[in-house]
C-alpha cells in the first residue's frame, strides 16, 4: 500500500467505515510508515479534543416546551379538523342521554325520516368540500378501513371493494347523520366521488329507490340489518349499477351488529 | 402501538432527537435564537410529514428536515456562505490555497499540539471551517452518525462524504495546530 492510498483510508478507519480486511492493510502500512503514523495520530488527537472537550448544545428548556407546545397545537387542529363540530358531538350526546330508543323511534317516524336524504347529501358535499371526500382513514384496503371504525362507532359497517367493478374504495370517516353516528365510505368511480352512508337499521328490507337532490342522485336500500344511503354527481344509471353491486357483496360478505 | 395517537407517537420517537436537533442547528445557523426558530419550524414540518415516515431512522430523518429548514432560512437571510452541495466535494480556489499552505507542516508533531487545544479553540476552529465541512463534522464527530446517515442528511453521494470529512478534518487540524504553535 502507498502512503497516499493509506492517507485516504485514514478517515473511514477511524470511522469505523472501513471493510475488515482494508482495516489489517491499512494497519500493516502505518506500523512501517512513520508519516503515516503521525497522520493518523493527528486524526486521533483532533478526534479526541472534540469529542471530550466540545461542549454539547443542548436544547434549552424554553425551545423544549415552546416544540411541544406547538406540535400540541398542531395535533389540536388536526382533531378538530376531524372530529365532528362541538355542537354536533353535544347534540350526539343530548340524543344518548335523551334515550336511544326515542331517538330512532323519531328518525322512523315518516315526518323526520323525510331529513335523511338531506342530511346525507349534506354531509356528502360537506366532505367534497373538504377536499377528497372528506377522508380520515385512507385506504383502498377494506382490512385497514374496517378496523379503523373500530372503537369509533357502536356497530360494525360491512365494508367491501369493489374496485373489479370500476368503483374504487378510497377511505372513510365518522358522520353523524339521522341523529347517529355513521360510517361514510368514499368511493372513487372515474372522476365521480361516491359518500357511501351505513348504519344499523332493524326491519324489513327495502329495494333500491334512486332520487334526486340539486342535482345530485341518491340511491338507497336496507338488507334488514343496516341502512344504506349513496350519494354522487353520477348519474342515476350508474349509481344504480354501484348499489347493486355493493348491495350483492355486502350481503355476501355479512354486515353484522357486533 | 396501534392505536396510538400520532401526537404520541411523535413525542416518543422524533423528540428524543430534539437536541442532536438543536445542536445542528446550532453549528449551521451559528446564532442560537436563529437556531431555536429553525428547530421548532423543522419539528413542525416534521410533524406534519409524520405520517409519511415509515419507521427507519427518526434521527436521521429529523436532521435532514432540520437541515433543509436551516438552510433555507440561511438562504432568505444572506447569501454569502456557498453551502450548496458540490458534487466533487471541491472546494472554492481560496480555500483549496489555504488547505495547500496549511499543509506545509508546523515543525513538531500536530498530535501534540492538537492535543492541547482548549474549548473555546476547538469551538471557534469549527465554526470558522466554510460550512460543507463543518456540517459534515458536526454530524460525525459531536452527533456520531455513520456515513450513509451523513449522505442522506445532506444529500450528497457516500465519496463525498468521506472527502469532505478528510478534508474538513486537515483544514481544522492545520488550522489549530498553527494557532497552538502561535500562541507557544
Amino acid at each position: 500500500m502507498k502512503c497516499e492510498e493509506a492517507r485516504a483510508l485514514i478517515d473511514p478507519y477511524l470511522d469505523g467505515e472501513l471493510a475488515f480486511e482494508r482495516c489489517l492493510e491499512l494497519e500493516r502500512h502505518i506500523e512501517g510508515c512513520e508519516a503515516c503514523s503521525e497522520a493518523l495520530a493527528a486524526r486521533r488527537a483532533l478526534a479526541s479534543a472534540l469529542r471530550d472537550r466540545l461542549a454539547y448544545q443542548s436544547a434549552p428548556l424554553s425551545l423544549q416546551r415552546s416544540v411541544r407546545a406547538a406540535i400540541a397545537r398542531a395535533a389540536g387542529s388536526e382533531a378538530v379538523r376531524r372530529a365532528p363540530p362541538p355542537w354536533l358531538r353535544l347534540a350526539a350526546s343530548f340524543l344518548l342521554v335523551a334515550s336511544l330508543s326515542s331517538a330512532l323511534t323519531w328518525y322512523l317516524t315518516p315526518k323526520y325520516a323525510g331529513m335523511i336524504p338531506e342530511e346525507v347529501f349534506a354531509s356528502h358535499v360537506r366532505g367534497m368540500l373538504s377536499g377528497g371526500g372528506g377522508i380520515d382513514v385512507a385506504s383502498s384496503d377494506e382490512h385497514t378501513v374496517k378496523p379503523w371504525f373500530a372503537g369509533k362507532l357502536d356497530f360494525s359497517p360491512p365494508v367491501v371493494e369493489l374496485a373489479s367493478d370500476g368503483f374504487a374504495l378510497a377511505g372513510g370517516r365518522v358522520d353523524y347523520v339521522a341523529g347517529r353516528t355513521v360510517t361514510a365510505l368514499v368511493y372513487h368511480h372515474k372522476k365521480h366521488v361516491i359518500t357511501l352512508f351505513i348504519w344499523p337499521a332493524a326491519g324489513s328490507a327495502r329495494a333500491i329507490e334512486t332520487s334526486v337532490r340539486r342535482g345530485d342522485n341518491l340511491a338507497h336500500w336496507s338488507d334488514g340489518r343496516m341502512s344504506y344511503w349513496a350519494v354522487s354527481d353520477l348519474n342515476a344509471g350508474e349509481l344504480r349499477d354501484f348499489a347493486e353491486r355493493l348491495a350483492a357483496a355486502a350481503g355476501a360478505s355479512g354486515g353484522k351488529q357486533p | 402501538m396501534p392505536g396510538d395517537s400520532k401526537q404520541a407517537r411523535f413525542e416518543r420517537e422524533v423528540l428524543p432527537h430534539l437536541n442532536a436537533a438543536y445542536n445542528l442547528a446550532r453549528w449551521l445557523m451559528r446564532g442560537s435564537a436563529d437556531a431555536e426558530d429553525a428547530v421548532q419550524e423543522a419539528c413542525l414540518r416534521a410533524y406534519k410529514y409524520f405520517d409519511g415516515f415509515h419507521g427507519g431512522n427518526a434521527k436521521a430523518w429529523l436532521l435532514k428536515i432540520v437541515r433543509n429548514c436551516c438552510l433555507s432560512s440561511l438562504a432568505g437571510a444572506r447569501r454569502e456562505e456557498s453551502m450548496s452541495p458540490d458534487e466533487e466535494g471541491r472546494l472554492d480556489p481560496a480555500h483549496e490555497r489555504a488547505l495547500a499552505e496549511a499543509g506545509h507542516g508546523t515543525g513538531s508533531p500536530e498530535a501534540l499540539l492538537i492535543a492541547k487545544a482548549d474549548a473555546a479553540l476547538l469551538h471557534e476552529g469549527l465554526a470558522g471551517l466554510p460550512a460543507e465541512y463543518r456540517e459534515v463534522l458536526v454530524m460525525r464527530e459531536i452527533e456520531e452518525l455513520s456515513y450513509k446517515d451523513i449522505s442522506q442528511i445532506a444529500e450528497i453521494p457516500l465519496g463525498t462524504v468521506m472527502s469532505r470529512l478528510a478534508r474538513g478534518r486537515t483544514l481544522l487540524q492545520k488550522r489549530l495546530a498553527a494557532r497552538l504553535a502561535e500562541e507557544s
